[in-house]
């Protein structure tokens, strides 16, 4: 590719041709603000820059017109103004034409305080609006369980739509209308809940505005808190470990696991638990039904479950293969239903009063807990007073809001310990944090499990990293078991496809994670998650499974515990009651 | 008047009607003056403003578009966004201090070689009588750009007027078209036309302050430059145009009438809902 010379604001620079003048000026320093421009939507190749909100307009000497320099490309000689007097003054309008529709209610606003728009404001330095005008008064959407959305409070940048359509290839949002009257809405104009919307939540996390958000479910939590008669434990996902103290100013990755389960026993909690712990039973459960479907001859590739946005995916666009996917329930859904049996029991606790409550770093948590067929808790005692097995899904910025509302110093927090009968996790539960990490996790006890040896080198390099499909395989006592990793939707379609039209007969296992970068990506995670805090928040991950001292699920001692004492073996009857699931066709 | 003025017509001719009248007219001998150099074109409709304000630009006395009667285009409608685009290119005209003498529009059908000669003895006669044109518009002035106004205001959807109209009102109808085909990607576009459509309704009910129309006036500015595709930019520059050129059509709406400076296309309506 030839090489492009240009101006920007008086520096002569050399740039690769096809570079955008954003690209091309940030060379020179000069920073062009952006609103609706996003470099990588969940991955690094999936660009958003169709140019909408108009503020990174930019002079070009001889134009009549402005250009927008997220989308345009460098042409020989240019001459670029970036910040004239008249750039200025345009980009300053056409954000207060944007704040002339939208309804200013940001101290209420669930995105107050990281609004890209309230921020972009404040660096422009608008202190009125001069067109005013008609605003839009449309209902919120608050049919799904996991997101909510606020039209109003839309500014039609079309982040939601890239990262529903091309990232996760759901396509479930759509610009409707023309002109003023145009909204971005479910598709059909339904109702999100009757769309083929999976709730992974990354619209929520590229929204630049409070026009998607996840559903607070924080007073419910207070409620049961404060409510003597309940007895509240909590689980912590694999992935908040290193995730919450971001908000807190500490640097991203950083391990908070102990400052975590401090904070959440100063909320009043009274047990909490790691959902490391139940990673590892899930580990136990999934390795078993592999290994007894491949000896068995079942029907392979086996898929992952714990993902409950891939697993909506997959019964949305490909029902016909839900005999491919495990039958275990996902870590979240284990914990609960073992802590109002399990646990109840050995605590002598009645189960109606344990009110379970989980930190995910997702929004199709939120929908998965609410499934009809998550109550194993209630069938188990018969007793229709116990409700849902999880009864509260929190995400990672919910907790982040509680900790803030409690007024606790998260970052100066001593470290403690989770509570015992379901805290303990091994360096292999720590790992589902992260694309390939279900898989590595298996393949660490699948392979002792079957060969009977030790395994020599627990690090499995191939499943890691950003890469959109990796693969690998182990050779286990003659078999060479082969699987695939797969993280964001779109990839997991690629899959899909191969997998119907019988491609992938001799592979024995997929993991597929809805969010890029697995669940330190998810769509409930702190804001901003871009493609440089997955990747750091994936070392961070990687990090604590090397410093832990048990890295196999298999050894954990509460698992080895509750085979013993409980559920007597992997794939037993008691398994199959609490641990396993069934799968809806669901489809158009 | 000057006896050794020669004129220069430029003529453009529709090539179903008025080219093939021309042509007639030179088979059955009728003379018209040689300074009417004649341009064929595909259809009256194909001449933008653009095409007329280069001739006169360029050194033109008097332009002619001649187009099939109507209800007789070849290609239906074009005749129609012809004398749209005309009535307004002729508020216009003034303006830039072209008289609008020197703009003419005739239907002439491949018969009418006699009307064809007609029309042109009488524009060359009235034109000599005019004198030669000497603008005073600037240099530097992007007639252009009006020209591409007019033709997209000229262009967009049907408008039919019974009764002589202003530019306030054809900004007032560009508006909401502009807001009903906008496809709502860009703010400029998006919200910005809403915006002009507000204040120009408050033209109309005569509640507009100075101070809006300054606000008008900048969301125009920014509209025409930072929009991202034609629709907006050109709803923003006919507003800054009226604003620029037609005060006087503005304060006569806020005073509640009407300065009736652009004619009606009366009779089109019966026309094209055939």
């Amino acid at each position: 590719m030839g090489e492009v010379k240009l101006t920007i604001d008086g520096k002569t620079i050399t740039v690769p041709q096809g570079t955008t003048i954003l690209k091309a000026a940030e060379k020179v320093g000069v920073k062009i603000p952006t609103l609706c421009f996003l470099e990588h939507v969940g991955l690094k190749n999936i660009k958003h820059d169709v140019g909408a909100c108009r503020v990174c307009v930019v002079e070009v000497e001889g134009r009549k017109d402005f250009l927008s320099a997220c989308n345009t490309p460098v042409e020989e000689g240019m001459v670029v103004k970036t910040h004239s007097p008249k750039v200025i003054a345009a980009r300053k309008l056409n954000l207060e034409m944007m704040l002339s529709e939208h309804h200013l209610d940001c101290p209420v606003c669930p995105k107050n305080g990281v609004c890209e728009l309230q921020s972009l404001c404040a660096e422009l330095n608008i202190r009125t609006i001069r067109p005013q005008g008609e605003k839009k008064n449309i209902p919120i959407d608050d049919s799904s369980p996991s997101i909510v959305r606020n039209p109003n409070k839309c500014i039609i940048c079309q982040r939601c739509i890239t990262a529903c359509k091309v990232l996760q290839s759901v396509d479930a949002l759509e610009l409707f209308g023309n002109g003023y009257e145009a909204i971005v809405r479910p598709k059909g104009g339904v109702s999100l809940i009757e769309t083929q919307c999976v709730n992974c939540g990354q619209c929520a996390l590229v929204c630049p505005t409070g026009a998607i958000v996840e559903r607070d479910d924080t007073w419910k939590v207070w409620d049961a808190i404060a409510d003597p008669n309940k007895h509240v434990v909590v689980q912590t996902a694999p992935a908040t470990h290193v995730t919450i103290g971001e908000a807190f100013g500490l640097p991203i990755g950083t391990d908070i696991t102990g400052k975590m389960v401090a904070a959440l026993k100063r909320l009043g909690f009274d047990a909490v638990f790691d959902t490391n712990w139940s990673a590892d039973l899930t580990i136990m459960e999934e390795g078993y039904e592999l290994i007894h479907r491949i000896k068995n001859g079942g029907v392979l590739p086996q898929f992952t479950s714990c993902s409950p946005g891939w697993i909506k995916f997959l019964e949305e666009f490909y029902p016909d293969l839900i005999p491919h996917i495990s039958s275990c329930k996902s870590p979240q859904q284990m914990l609960g239903p073992i802590a109002k049996t399990y646990y109840a029991q050995k605590k002598g606790i009645n189960p109606e009063n344990i009110f379970v409550v989980s930190v995910m770093p997702c929004t199709a948590k939120k929908y998965e807990a609410a499934r009809p067929e998550m109550n194993a808790a209630s069938k188990f005692w018969n007793n229709p007073n116990i409700e849902r097995d999880v009864d509260v899904v929190l995400t990672s910025r919910e907790l982040i809001r509680m900790i803030r509302e409690a007024g606790i110093d998260f970052a100066n927090l001593p470290e403690e310990t989770y509570d015992p009968v379901m805290g303990e996790g091994t360096g292999a539960a720590q790992i589902f944090g992260a694309t390939g990490g279900v898989m590595e996790a298996a393949l660490r006890t699948a392979y002792e499990v079957v060969t009977g040896k030790t395994l020599q080198k627990l690090d499995f390099e191939d499943v890691r990293g950003m890469k959109d499909i990796k693969e690998a395989a182990v050779s286990m006592n003659g078999i060479t078991v082969k699987v695939l990793v797969a993280h964001s939707l779109g990839a997991a379609r690629q899959l899909m496809e191969k997998v119907r039209a019988g491609e992938l007969k001799d592979y024995h296992f997929i993991e597929v994670m809805t969010c890029p970068g697995g669940c330190i990506g998810g769509g409930g995670q702190p804001i901003p998650t871009t493609v440089d805090e997955r990747e750091q928040r994936i070392k961070g991950i990687y990090e604590r499974d090397k410093n832990l001292k048990l890295r196999k699920s298999h050894e954990n001692p509460e698992i080895k515990a509750i085979y013993k004492e409980f559920l007597k073996e992997p794939l037993g009857h008691l398994s199959h009651q609490l641990l396993h699931t069934h799968y809806t066709p669901r489809g158009k | 008047m000057d006896q050794g003025f020669e004129p220069k017509i430029i003529a453009f001719l529709c090539n179903w009607c008025s080219y093939a009248g021309a042509d007639l007219a030179g088979s059955l001998r009728y003379s018209y003056p040689p300074q009417l150099y004649p341009i064929r074109v595909p259809c009256s409709g194909r001449v933008e403003p653009e095409f007329v304000l280069k001739a006169f630009f360029s050194g033109a006395d008097g332009v002619l578009v001649a187009g099939c009667h109507p209800g007789d285009c070849h290609y239906k409608t074009g005749n129609y966004y012809t004398n749209r685009r005309f009535n307004l290119l002729m508020r216009f005209l003034e303006i830039l201090g072209i008289p609008q003498e020197r703009f003419r529009l005739e239907w002439i059908s491949g018969s009418e070689g006699l009307k064809f000669s007609k029309v042109a003895n009488e524009f060359i006669s009235n034109i000599k009588n005019l004198g030669p044109l000497s603008l005073k518009t600037p240099s530097d002035f992007d007639w252009q750009d009006l020209g591409r106004v007019i033709a997209t205001v000229g262009s967009a959807g049907k408008l039919f007027w019974e009764e002589p109209k202003c530019m306030t009102d054809l900004i007032d109808f560009f508006l909401k078209y502009v807001q009903e085909n906008s496809c709502a990607e860009c703010i400029p576009c998006r919200i910005g036309t809403k915006r002009m459509q507000e204040l120009t309704r408050k033209i109309f009910d005569s509640s507009i302050t100075e101070d809006e129309i300054n606000i008008l006036y900048a969301l125009s500015d920014d509209i025409g430059a930072s929009s991202k595709c034609d629709l907006g930019k050109m709803a923003g520059r006919a507003v800054k145009y009226a604003l620029d050129y037609c005060r006087a059509d503005i304060n006569e709406h806020i005073k509640g009438s009407c300065a009736h400076n652009i004619p009606a296309n009366s009779g089109w309506l019966q026309i094209m809902a055939k």
